[in-house]
């Protein structure tokens, strides 16, 4: 059967709109975002690209609602992130937004099945469902037999991995990294790149990918080009036909 | 997430390590000094307490605290017999005496001398001899409050006290008091003879209350009859605790030591907390992104604090009591752990785990979530 079909077409998952954000730092401030446009679909690798310093992360922040804009609007599936209280914005990040740090940020004292275990259990999960769906998800990124050691023993690439399959976990509608693959050298970084295609795409999710590795845009779908402090291009990332060829089979 | 909460504490060895044991230092400390100065201060009033079946004293009107003494009257025992609500009354008498010593030193000594029927106050426990020789003429009991300094003395020996002859029958083993000073249990008579005076030579009497009546209000209806005072047997004892407590400056410095100590062991415990915790606030920061709420991060905090808390206080306890262990009421070292001490030094253990505790979370909480991605 090669008959399966891309979802199409394709919701939109993330809208940004003439969002801005500065930061004073003593007398200086300084404009970071200055009116990005932005939009993202469910069921697609978007890449976010550009010079150091051009506001990728500061981007990422605001998307995933940890900080607040200035003046523009985010719309997570339509919901409006500005109508949210912290408390609810708060809620709203544990069911929903998954995150890949480039430090990875796993906690060295625990195995890293209970780290990976975190997100369902903020959301109140029993222990012992947490970690059943914790070690299946740590299966599927090839950590299976690894589930009870610390995080300090696994290679950079395999505990991105366990990050990776903490972001996943809770099976998020928005899955958001920042340079992934920016502590890795290149094959690992492709590795972690495959896994992150044939595990984060869904119909519904949507995955937004900061990076300055030129060796994994082949990964993307689309590649939105920032330069300070705006989204100053949208294209189709190279060979992302032939990739997204293999997205079906991650649709499930 | 609270299994998580301690899963981080305890992967931390070191730290957990510092931790626990500082807390566990700053509570042995105070549990042990504690003990040791209620155990002291209980010895200032062991006659008191070592007189079980009395009920009442009765003494010279002005007495304030077990050790000062003034005599009263013999007469005094057969008014006290005749006030409503006396089962009974007996006297005792306590002095001083030089005791002229074997090889010719001499000790300063307690001298008890108690009824010869009634035996009260009588030391009831003995390492050596004949107790019931009591009767005998120049018969007394030796107790040598287990200092070497007085082990020249044994059954057999014969002393001179006050000049004149005593022969002891038995070495006796009673509870032991504030001073040094070895005692002389012999009879009431006895007793008078060992220390000539006025016709007043009478300290105490002794008085069980019958049943049914108020210990305070038989000991008030005494004082009217005799105009003597009278003390039940709690507000003697805790007249003359809290006599060398406000007279001697002992509580004072036995307080210093503590407070010293407890502010050094929390001290170092909050300071290894909040280190901690600071060490561990990118960690709270990402799981703040995740979606943690503040009020569980809170709670998380304040189970970390609480569980070393509790820990550290347990395994003080638990080494205050060994080294009270072995230590009975006729040691040198005094020892006495009470309930309140173990509810004062948890209470310190909490304060000092909130309090760091506490600020370690308000830096917490204010970490922007944003910062994992720095
Ligand atoms: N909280 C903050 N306070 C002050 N300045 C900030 C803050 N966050 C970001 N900035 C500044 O905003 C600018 C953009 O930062 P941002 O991290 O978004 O860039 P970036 O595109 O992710 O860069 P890089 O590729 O180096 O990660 C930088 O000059 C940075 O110093
Ligand atoms: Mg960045």
């Amino acid at each position: 059967m090669t008959t399966t079909i891309v979802p199409s077409p394709l919701r939109t998952a993330v809208d940004v709109s003439g969002l801005r954000k500065g930061f004073s730092t003593g007398r200086t401030r300084i404009e970071v975002l200055r009116g990005v446009d932005l939009h993202a679909r469910g069921g697609e690798i978007l890449l976010l690209v550009g010079p150091s310093g051009c506001g990728k992360t500061t981007l990422l922040t605001l998307i995933a609602g940890l900080l607040d804009p200035d003046a523009g609007s985010v719309k997570l599936w339509g919901q409006a992130l500005e109508a949210l209280n912290a408390e609810e914005k708060t809620a709203f990040r544990k069911e929903q937004v998954g995150f890949v740090f480039q430090q990875f940020n796993l906690i060295p004292t625990l195995t890293i099945r209970e780290n990976a275990a975190i997100p369902l259990l903020i959301r109140g999960l029993s222990q012992k469902q947490a970690l059943d769906r914790a070690g299946a998800m740590l299966e599927k990124v090839g950590l299976g037999n690894r589930l009870t050691e610390r995080p300090g023993k696994l290679s950079g690439g395999q505990q991105q991995r366990v990050a990776i399959a903490r972001a996943l976990v809770g099976d998020p509608k928005l899955l958001i990294c920042d340079e992934p693959t920016a502590s890795l050298d290149g094959e690992t970084g492709a590795q972690v790149m495959e896994i992150l295609r044939s595990n984060a795409l869904q119909s519904e999710r949507c995955t937004i990918v900061v990076t300055h590795d030129q060796r994994i845009f082949k990964y993307g779908d689309r590649i939105a080009q920032m330069r300070d402090g705006v989204v100053e291009s949208m294209q189709d990332a190279p060979q992302s036909a032939s990739v997204r060829a293999i997205a079906p089979a991650a649709l499930g | 997430m609270f299994r998580i909460a301690l899963r981080m504490l305890a992967g931390d060895t070191g730290k957990y390590l510092a931790l626990v044991l500082g807390l566990a230092f700053s509570t042995t400390l105070i549990v042990q000094q504690g003990s040791v100065f209620t155990g002291l201060m209980r010895r200032a009033a062991t006659q008191v307490e070592s007189v079980p079946q009395a009920d009442i004293w009765v003494m010279d009107g002005a007495t304030r605290y077990f050790d000062e003494r003034r005599a009263i009257e013999d007469t005094a025992v057969q008014r006290v017999r005749g006030v409503d609500g006396v089962e009974w009354a007996e006297p005792i008498f306590f002095g001083m005496g030089t005791a002229q010593m074997p090889d010719r030193t001499f000790a300063s000594v307690q001298i008890v001398g108690v009824d010869r029927a009634a035996r009260l106050g009588l030391a009831d426990r003995f390492e050596d001899g004949r107790p019931e020789a009591i009767a005998e003429p120049d018969a007394v009991y030796w107790d040598h409050l287990n200092l070497d300094i007085y082990k020249q003395v044994r059954t057999g020996t014969t002393l001179e006290i006050n000049d004149r002859r005593a022969r002891v029958v038995a070495l006796a083993s009673a509870p032991r008091i504030f001073l040094s000073t070895p005692t002389v249990y012999t009879t009431y008579q006895r007793a008078l003879a060992y220390s000539p005076g006025t016709r007043k030579r009478l300290t105490f009497v002794l008085v069980k209350v019958k049943p049914g009546h108020d210990h305070g209000e038989v000991a008030a209806r005494i004082a009217a009859a005799t105009g003597l005072g009278a003390k039940t047997r709690e507000t003697f004892f805790w007249d003359t605790v809290f006599f060398y407590l406000k007279n001697t400056g002992i509580g004072i410095n036995f307080g210093l030591t503590v407070l010293l100590g407890f502010i050094v062991g929390a001290a170092v415990a909050g300071q290894t907390f909040f280190t901690f915790i600071m060490e561990n606030s990118r960690h709270f920061a990402a799981l703040k992104a995740m979606g943690l709420s503040n009020r569980t991060l809170v709670l998380m905090v304040l189970l970390q604090a609480l569980a070393v808390g509790v820990l550290g206080w347990g395994l003080g306890v638990g080494a205050a009591t060994l080294f009270g262990h072995n230590i009975t009421d006729r040691s040198v070292v005094a020892f006495l752990l009470t309930p309140q001490l173990l509810a004062i030094s948890f209470l310190g253990t909490l304060v000092t785990v909130l309090l760091a505790g506490g600020i370690s979370v308000r830096r917490v909480v204010a970490v922007p979530p944003a910062v994992v991605f720095r």
